[in-house]
């Protein structure tokens, strides 16, 4: 379930500041920082899963009146909703070195409940994500490719013809390279032109899909715009300086 | 037709293929225990997607596309109790992995009511997540502390006795625990948490009542119990529950119905609780309800309402 | 065209012009012919023209007659600049993507970039037909570009001996700082004679059967050779600066151990050039731009003394392509120019005729930054071959200057093969020359010492610097540039490199926070490593203070057992269960309990065990941390429950239903 664009006017001035949540490996998401970051007022923070994790005291209330979350982290510094505009949720993946310490039948516990954490405090945040988490990835939905050529078909891009069986569960990839890549964002198309039809289909392969922010690679098959593959993980670089620009404008809004 | 998928001597599943006996809705049972006998096609058609085919091991085929609606509660597949005839083969695990992935990635697509689609279920694995939604969609939640510090848990702790509540921790996950309440002498093992953010609730004082939902219909049920965890009165108290059928005022009805179709659970099982000045509390909306133990003990039709809407069959009765 | 080898009056002589680069040029010493001038169009993203394998059509739908028309009339070809057909500039460029460096700009898309084959003298005229068109961003001429030469040494008359002496001894470039830039200490190093690496210089025709270039090269791999002396000799004393062979004739080149290889620019243009080098090229590579391009000062025109030439990333074409090979981590090295230009000048910021809409200036690199290296031309020490030319590190007069040049490299007095001036006779590939000079002879050096850095970065395990690493350290080390009679050193030139002090601003020693690294990859994963210290640290003092209260507890009620599970509902068997427990596992052994208000873990199945052994018990349960939520307050609902939950079903236990029955999840 998407929840709405945020309001706007929230947090806005040059206290306002953008959150990414990155593995330190995340070069996209690290590129991305420094390119934000000399494009808005504010500050663009950047901060890893460990150290949302080990942080030595983290606070996340809902249903009362003190609702909101508060980390304080080991080098200091307290995080909170305050003054955020935007996030740029990239955690695919859940420190868990720590949890070898615990007893082994708390183990497989102990993980489930770190991970629940994660999820309803990542659900919580209110201001624009990209992306919201899912219960099947905590940086966005994860759709393989059963679900990915189901949206391709019914957003009338081309799919390659598909027989799947227990014996045969995957379908052939596609022999030739992708030509394009665009981006759903906040229902615009963002990327190379195209026709107007090719054009509604990308869009209504992003609503289907359903994350804030998606990429999705295609290539031309006759007429019709062919499928390759779609992630709810954008690699912003190779969005160019348009998808910087929209990009900036949800998260700093 | 309708597809009925889990373990038929299961009360909730044997409940339904009752129903559907019962009011003549043709139906499939597909027994997950013998899902090796079973075979699935899914075809891509270009236009409109996925379309899938099964053969059940008497060799009767069943085109899905003529199926209106599926009731599934299935098991994750590997506990599965082994087949009669030995050890597993090697092949086996994975046969099972591909057809229970197939099926769930179907269940997903497949324009039919389904009651309950698997991702949309998954909500469910975390308490504190499916509760952000739950306040979205409008409903009172309990107020709720998740934190690895000792001073805040003791600090929420106080508050609320101050108020004169207590206050009860459990799982976020779905890892289900037993509602237990914090004492005084808990405060000493505090430490624990500092490893593991753990949930703490100020406890709702009122009554229980599960509500099951089936497409636009509600089946309440009052539950009186002493226990701090009904599900385990017997253990906690050492009384079972009392369980009775009753109706909710509407605009409670339709928020539940609301619920239910915000997150994309047309049957669910919702655990409110009243509280004395008759406001309505929500703790969880349960995808796979058990919902045999409130129509055994209420005689509430759920499981014939939900028959009869996964045959596309809206009435009241 | 030419200047003499000494310091003095430039004079003009020779061919210039634009058009042509074929044929035997000129008469030697003369400056080699401009490659041919290039139209290029810029088309607009919203076009999505498609103007390759037959076709001349807009996927977005929008009429292509006009321009359809346009070319028939004028017999004019459009082509794509980077590729066959738009469709493989495009799926390259998303190749690239997954190799993308960590010098990351936004891509920019070439396959908006097209050339138009056409008579040269009827380029212009089309250019501004084509201006005109709705799907034309820009269209504009880019006047031939020629090597950065002020040389006209003609081959000694007398034959070479039988046996090339070393000339090394020459090469002050190799020799310690300041003089040099310390390249036979880099030899010393692992790596440091630019092991491992490619290089790929860009030009217009090259001697690779000369006697000193014969090994760890490559040939040409691209474009046609100009077939022109100048042209040749120029790009064999190039390569012979970084690529000269080890051996005791000739010369030493800087990164010997480095793979050279060329492409000239003649058939795919500048930008076709750069770019089909950098499809060959990736982090820890060099690409060498040996060119530079008659610039808006003296309006475009050729110039015999090359007054006004400028970089060639001023045009969008050549830009977009350095930018790309940047952004795959390929060092790019570009000359300056020899136009005696401060290319800090506002004449710059003006877009040349035809230049697309949005164009900004590169030369200032807040507009945009092309990610290259930009080499100026600095005066040798003074006394070298016993000629001099102004202060050390002095910038010489024709060097281009200003704020966005990196470094200096020998303008003058390059000992190199080719020419002949040093030893000549009928043979080129015995050539040597004493004096190769421009911004020509310095960029090679700088190409030498990059390769050495990475060669060296590679033997030492490290990652390949990012050209963005290699140009701070090329700014904040080095030899620095000096002043001289009517050229100040705020005509900036750059610092002469170090390499000694280049490694250790490379590979610096780990440790101090130095803000500007701060949020490097390697620092935050520092960081994390810490944070997990930490964390197990204070695991480790959560686990001793549980183990102490629950041997505290144990010690205080050793003998109160409630009753378990499984005694409740065969109060008979109780003892035998007991029995059986002890048999279990011992972690088994703790069996928890529930009462109002509290938990209390026992260990059980002791029967009267002495605390000893309830205690040693206790140990091997308590062999991990425990959750707040203890595991007595989760019912088991996982395998043995579910295997048994249809067998108790099947047999309509009351009890086991009811239990089931509040098992409101399956496990997904």
């Amino acid at each position: 379930m998407r929840r709405p664009a945020a309001r706007g006017g929230r947090g806005a001035g040059p206290s306002a500041m953008i959150l990414i949540i990155a593995d330190p490996s995340d070069t996209g998401a690290l590129w991305l920082r420094g390119a934000l970051g000399r494009r808005v007022a504010g500050p663009v923070r950047l901060v890893t899963p460990a150290q949302l994790a080990y942080a030595p005291s983290i606070a996340h209330r809902l249903g009362g009146p003190g609702d909101g979350f508060r980390f304080a982290l080991a080098d200091g510094d307290v995080l909170t909703g305050e003054r955020l505009t935007g996030v740029v949720n990239r955690m695919v993946g859940m420190p868990f070195a720590h949890l070898a310490h615990a007893h082994p039948d708390d183990r497989a516990y102990a993980e489930g409940e770190l991970h629940a954490f994660l999820l309803g405090w990542l659900g919580s945040l209110d201001c624009p994500m990209l992306n919201e988490p899912s219960p099947d990835c905590l940086a966005g939905p994860l759709f393989g490719e059963i679900h990915a050529r189901h949206f391709a078909a019914l957003a009338g891009l081309g799919v390659g013809a598909a027989r799947l069986d227990p014996a045969n569960p995957s379908a052939p990839a596609l022999t030739t390279r992708p030509t394009m890549r665009h981006f759903v964002l906040e229902g615009r198309l963002i990327g190379p032109i195209v026709p107007a039809a090719d054009r509604d289909s990308l869009l209504q392969f992003g609503r289907l899909w359903g994350a804030r922010l998606m990429q999705i690679d295609s290539d031309e098959a006759g007429d019709r715009r062919r499928f390759h593959a779609a992630s709810s993980l954008a690699d912003f670089p190779s969005g160019g300086e348009a998808l910087l620009r929209a990009v900036a404008e949800v998260l700093a809004r | 037709m309708i597809l009925i998928a889990g373990i038929p001597s299961e009360a909730p599943v044997a409940l339904a293929i009752d129903a559907a006996e019962e009011w003549g809705i043709a139906y499939v049972v597909l027994d997950q225990r013998a899902h090796r006998d079973w075979d699935l096609t899914l075809n891509l058609d270009p236009h409109s997607g996925w379309r899938g085919a099964m053969t059940g091991p008497d060799g009767g085929a069943v085109d899905l596309d003529e199926v209106t609606g599926i009731y599934t509660r299935m098991m994750d597949h590997h506990f599965l109790p082994a087949p009669g005839d030995g050890p597993a083969r090697p092949g086996d695990l994975a046969r099972a992995d591909s057809f229970h992935h197939l099926f769930h990635a179907w269940l997903d697509v497949a324009q039919c009511r389904i009651a309950n689609r698997p991702r949309a279920m998954m909500s469910n694995m975390s308490k504190s997540y499916q509760a952000g939604l739950i306040a979205r969609l409008g409903f009172a939640i309990p107020e709720t502390l998740i934190t690895n510090d000792p001073d805040a848990a003791i600090a929420f702790v106080d508050r609320c006795a101050a108020e004169g509540d207590e206050v009860i921790y459990k799982s976020v996950s779905g890892a289900r625990s037993i509602v237990q309440s914090f004492a005084q002498s808990d405060k000493a093992r505090l430490g624990r948490i500092r490893w593991c953010p753990t949930q703490f609730q100020r406890k709702v004082r009122g009554t229980d009542y599960r509500v099951h939902v089936v497409g636009g219909r509600v089946f309440g049920t009052r539950i009186e119990s002493a226990a701090t965890d009904y599900r385990y009165a017997a253990r906690q108290t050492g009384e079972a529950a009392a369980l009775e059928a009753t109706e909710l005022p509407g605009r409670v009805a339709e928020a539940c119905v609301a619920l239910a179709a915000g997150l994309d659970l047309p049957f669910t099982g919702v655990d409110l609780r009243r509280t004395p000045n008759g406001d309505y509390v929500c703790f969880e909306a349960n995808p796979c309800p058990a919902f045999s133990y409130y129509e055994d003990h209420t005689g509430a039709p759920i499981s014939r309402a939900l028959v009869r809407w996964l045959a596309g069959d809206d009435c009241a009765d | 065209m030419a200047k003499k080898a000494s310091k003095g009056a430039s004079k003009g002589s020779g061919s210039s012009g634009s058009g042509g680069g074929s044929g035997n040029g000129g008469k030697q010493g003369a400056a080699p012919p401009a490659s041919p001038p290039e139209l290029i169009v810029v088309t607009t993203q919203e076009a999505g023209l498609r103007a390759s394998a037959g076709r001349l059509e807009s996927i977005a739908g929008a009429p292509t007659d006009m321009l359809a028309t346009l070319l028939a009339d004028t017999r004019a070809v459009l082509r794509p600049l980077f590729g066959a057909t738009e469709e493989r500039v495009l799926s390259a460029s998303l190749e690239a993507a997954a190799s993308r460096g960590d010098e990351m700009a936004p891509a920019e898309d070439l396959s908006l970039f097209y050339t138009v084959d056409a008579p040269p003298e009827r380029l212009e005229s089309i250019r501004s037909d084509l201006e005109s068109d709705d799907l034309v961003a820009g269209a504009y001429l880019k006047p031939g570009a020629e090597p950065p030469v002020l040389n006209d040494m003609a081959p000694a008359p007398q034959e070479a001996p039988p046996a090339s002496p070393d000339f090394t001894a020459r090469q002050g470039y190799l020799d310690a700082a300041p003089g040099g830039v310390e390249a036979r200490w880099a030899w010393t190093q692992a790596g440091g004679r630019g092991n491992g690496r490619k290089i790929i210089d860009i030009e217009g025709e090259w001697r690779f059967t000369h006697e000193d270039l014969l090994v760890n090269q490559g040939g040409m791999v691209a474009g046609n050779a100009a077939n022109n002396l100048g042209w040749r000799n120029h790009g064999t004393a190039v390569v012979g600066e970084f690529g000269g062979d080890v051996n005791n004739i000739g010369i030493t080149g800087i990164s010997p151990n480095a793979n050279v290889r060329a492409i000239s620019i003649f058939g795919p243009g500048s930008a076709g050039a750069i770019n089909n080098a950098a499809n060959r090229l990736g982090p820890g590579d060099v690409l060498l731009l040996e060119l530079h391009r008659p610039g808006p000062r003296f309006n475009f025109a050729q110039r015999a003394d090359q007054r006004g030439y400028i970089a060639i990333e001023w045009w969008p074409d050549d830009y977009a392509a350095i930018r790309n090979a940047a952004n795959r981590g390929i060092i790019v090295v570009e000359a300056a120019g020899n136009g005696a230009e401060n290319l800090d000048d506002a004449i710059y910021q003006n877009p040349g005729p035809g230049f697309p809409a949005g164009w900004t200036n590169p030369f200032r690199r807040t507009n945009r930054d092309s990610g290259a290296i930009v080499v100026g031309a600095g005066a040798p020490p003074p006394g070298t071959h016993g000629r001099n030319h102004g202060a050390d590190r002095s910038r010489l007069d024709f060097s281009n200057y200003g704020a966005l040049v990196d470094a200096q490299g020998w303008g003058r007095e390059v000992t190199t093969c080719a020419y002949g001036d040093l030893q000549g006779g009928s043979n080129e590939d015995l050539w040597y020359t004493d004096t190769f000079s421009g911004t020509s002879s310095a960029s090679p050096i700088i190409v030498g010492v990059a390769a050495c850095l990475q060669g060296m970065a590679q033997a030492r395990g490290k990652p390949f610097l990012t050209p963005a690493k290699f140009r701070a350290c090329l700014r904040s080390t080095g030899s620095p540039q000096q002043n001289e009679p009517g050229r100040p050193a705020t005509q900036r030139i750059g610092n002469r490199p170090n390499l000694r002090q280049l490694v250790t601003c490379a590979f610096p020693k780990p440790l101090k926070e130095n803000k500007d690294v701060k949020d490097t990859v390697k620092e935050l994963k520092e960081r994390e490593k810490s944070l997990i210290k930490e964390a197990i640290k204070e695991i480790k003092e959560i686990k001793e203070k549980d183990f102490k209260d629950v041997k505290e507890k144990e010690l205080k009620e050793p003998k109160e057992f409630k009753e378990i599970k499984e005694v409740e509902k065969n109060p008979k068997e109780g003892k035998e269960l007991e029995k059986h427990q002890i048999e279990k596992n011992p972690k088994e052994l703790v069996e928890k309990n529930v009462g109002e208000g509290g938990i209390q873990e026992r260990v059980t199945g002791m029967g009267d065990g002495s605390v000893e052994q309830r205690l040693a018990a206790v140990e091997t349960a308590l062999g991990g941390l425990l959750h707040f939520i203890g595991g007595e307050l989760r019912p088991d609902l996982s395998t043995s429950a579910l295997g048994g939950e249809a067998r108790d079903l099947a047999q309509g236990d009351a009890d086991a239903k009811q239990q089931k029955d509040i098992k409101d999840n399956e496990s997904y």
